[in-house]
């Protein structure tokens, strides 16, 4: 026998095993609750990155989204496909990132005699002077949103435009948009109206493509006011930023030309030439991975403090013990025949009541426990308890028998 | 068998003071034997035994068991096979049966439980234990029972050299005559080595040979 009567004479020492079994099982229910904590972040934090709907804008170098932003061409083509030669299409396309683009350019026309804006707009609402709390939209029968999605010659007139409409009589409004640099230039297109936009006056709200062509006919090119998307896949943001926003946005050459992120000097006064809105988002993303991060600390501290219980029961129990131990080294057992019964008797208790930590909360959790941690706990243990006795064990008075008093 | 002591010494030391308790020992022991050390606490008796069992390494000086020098020896296989030490509280675990205990230092020689418990069985009738006694626990005996135990299992290892560190110390004066007799009969008739450390000179008596041990020297 390796160890004779171990469990017997273990009864001999019942109110350490009992400590020792206690404090396994604990360590193993907390390194698993803190488990499933980290778990339960983790979740949180995928959804918060399904859920969250996170906006990316193209700003001017000031920083600021106003109307007359005057993007060049290849800025709004890299958010539509295109095959125009003089731009530079991206090895991977904006379009693999980014959806609901919402973009506006502006032209001046005349209808019903009156000086009018024409916008042309892939929403409604890419133009940010409109929200619902102030401006609505009667859409007329068989017309809704998706009309400015469309290539149809449709638009809808504010109000005052939608009078003069009704009074003209006319089945069509007849609107005549002029060339930016040249007001004798004009190109004439009849508009079905769709509806009519309260709250605005002297507008007119035609489909991108509509009104893209008219412009690209009398100007050759288009300059855009405004663009924003909405990120399709949140955990890609830094991919997108890394393979297209840098390297297309860090500065806007005045030929249109795009410039590499590196080789722009204004870089690092204005990164946010294409500015991402996540910060709400990644401000809740850290609150949970800091909070990620106290239960790994906890889950670590458990494993510091398994190391110090297996240190100090080592020692307790050989101190205690001291007697029983010098008559097995009398008896003719070996130093290491005793630190390895001590070592058993530890593992032997320890290990089963961690053991049972474990189980109990992997059957009420159903969540895979943490193994990394649950065998740095074991290993831990063990080597406190070799620290604390081997150095006892090895001590030559430790073993001596002493008189009783 | 015999033990050799070639000018043993042996020196306690802390970093407060030194104290040599054993000085200059040179003496033999011999099988069929009983010895039997004198002296006042103090004295270094039982120094000088646990340095024979093996226990301690002298200062300096050499001991022999067998021809076999204890400085080489692999020591704690010697008290296993050949040495075993009767101590005057008796020192039995607890929580084992009087036949456990007996067939302990059987059990760590990695010896079949079933043939060391018959060997424990067997060496306790041979010092007067009787069957029912077997299944009860060491305090459920008297004192000279529960010596009788211990030196039943010092026979059942099989050793030849008996070390008893005042082995009647705790027992009337009655148990300690009986178990005097046994240690007597196993030097005699087992043919064993048995070194008494006492200060009671009744227990000397009876001893073949007598030795005196005063601050650390023997004559």
């Amino acid at each position: 026998m390796l160890f004779p009567y171990l469990l017997r004479r273990m009864r001999r020492r019942k109110k350490m095993c009992i400590i020792v079994g206690l404090a396994s099982l604990m360590a193993g229910i907390l390194v698993y609750g803190f488990h499933l904590g980290v778990v339960s972040m983790t979740d949180q934090i995928e959804n918060v990155l399904d859920n969250s709907e996170v906006t990316c804008a193209v700003t001017n170098l000031t920083g600021t989204q106003v109307d007359g932003l005057m993007l060049p061409d290849w800025a709004s083509n890299l958010f539509r496909e295109t095959t125009a030669e003089s731009v530079h299409i991206p090895t991977t396309s904006f379009l693999d990132y980014v959806d609901n683009i919402k973009m506006k350019f502006s032209m001046e026309a005349d209808c019903l005699n009156c000086n009018v804006n024409v916008f042309g707009v892939t929403s409604i609402f890419a133009d940010r002077s409109i929200s619902l709390q102030e401006q609505s939209i009667e859409w007329f029968s068989g017309f809704d949103d998706s009309v400015f999605e469309s290539d149809a010659n449709a638009c809808i007139i504010s109000d005052d435009l939608y009078s003069l409409f009704q009074q003209s009589g006319n089945s069509k409004l007849e609107l005549t948009v002029k060339a930016r640099d040249n007001n004798n230039l004009t190109s004439t297109i009849p508009l079905d109206v769709a509806g009519i936009l309260h709250g605005k006056s002297a507008s007119v709200y035609c489909p991108w493509e509509t009104a893209s062509k008219v412009c690209l006919d009398l100007n050759k090119n288009l300059s855009v006011d405004c663009i924003s998307a909405t990120i399709i896949d949140n955990r890609k943001i830094e991919e997108f930023k890394e393979k297209c926003a840098n390297i297309y946005f860090a500065e806007v050459d005045p030929r249109g030309v795009p410039q590499p992120w590196e080789a722009s000097p204004i870089y690092e006064s204005y990164p946010f030439a294409l500015e991402i809105y996540d910060k709400t988002m990644n401000e809740t993303i850290a609150t949970l991975k800091s909070g990620m991060l106290i239960f790994n600390i906890c889950q670590i501290v458990i494993v510091i403090l398994t190391l110090c219980m297996g240190f100090i029961v080592a020692t307790l129990s050989i101190r205690h013990r001291q007697r029983e131990l010098a008559l097995q080294n009398v008896l003719g057992c070996s130093k290491l025949n005793i630190f390895s019964e001590i070592f058993t008797e530890y593992v032997a208790v320890s290990f089963t009541c961690l053991a049972i930590g474990v189980a109990a909360l992997a059957l009420i959790s159903k969540v895979s426990p943490p193994w990394f941690y649950i065998a740095a706990v074991s290993a831990a243990g063990c080597l406190g308890t070799v620290a604390g006795a081997l150095p006892l064990i090895l001590n030559k008075d430790i073993l001596l028998m002493t008189k009783t008093e | 068998m015999e033990i050799l002591l070639n000018n043993i010494c042996f020196e306690y030391r802390n970093k407060y003071r030194r104290v040599e308790a054993v000085k200059s020992v040179s003496c033999r022991f011999e099988a069929g034997k009983m010895y039997a050390i004198m002296g006042a606490s103090g004295s270094g008796k039982t120094t000088l035994l646990s340095i024979i069992a093996g226990l301690r390494l002298p200062s300096s000086g050499e001991i022999t068991v067998d021809g076999i020098p204890m400085s080489t020896a692999d020591r704690c296989k010697l008290r296993r096979e050949k040495i075993s030490v009767i101590y005057q509280d008796f020192n039995l675990f607890p929580l084992l049966t009087v036949i456990e205990n007996t067939a302990y230092p059987l059990l760590i020689r990695k010896i079949n439980k079933t043939e060391a418990e018959n060997t424990a069985k067997e060496k306790l009738a041979s010092v007067g234990i009787t069957d029912d006694m077997l299944v009860q626990l060491p305090r459920m005996l008297s004192g000279g029972e529960q010596q009788r135990v211990a030196i039943a299992r010092s026979l059942a290892s099989g050793s030849k050299i008996i070390l008893a560190d005042e082995p009647t110390g705790s027992l009337d004066s009655e148990n300690g005559k009986n178990i005097v007799d046994i240690l007597k009969r196993l030097a005699h008739k087992e043919d064993c080595c048995v070194i008494i450390v006492t200060h009671d000179p009744s227990v000397a008596e009876e001893a073949d040979v007598v030795m005196k041990m005063r601050d650390g020297n023997l004559k």
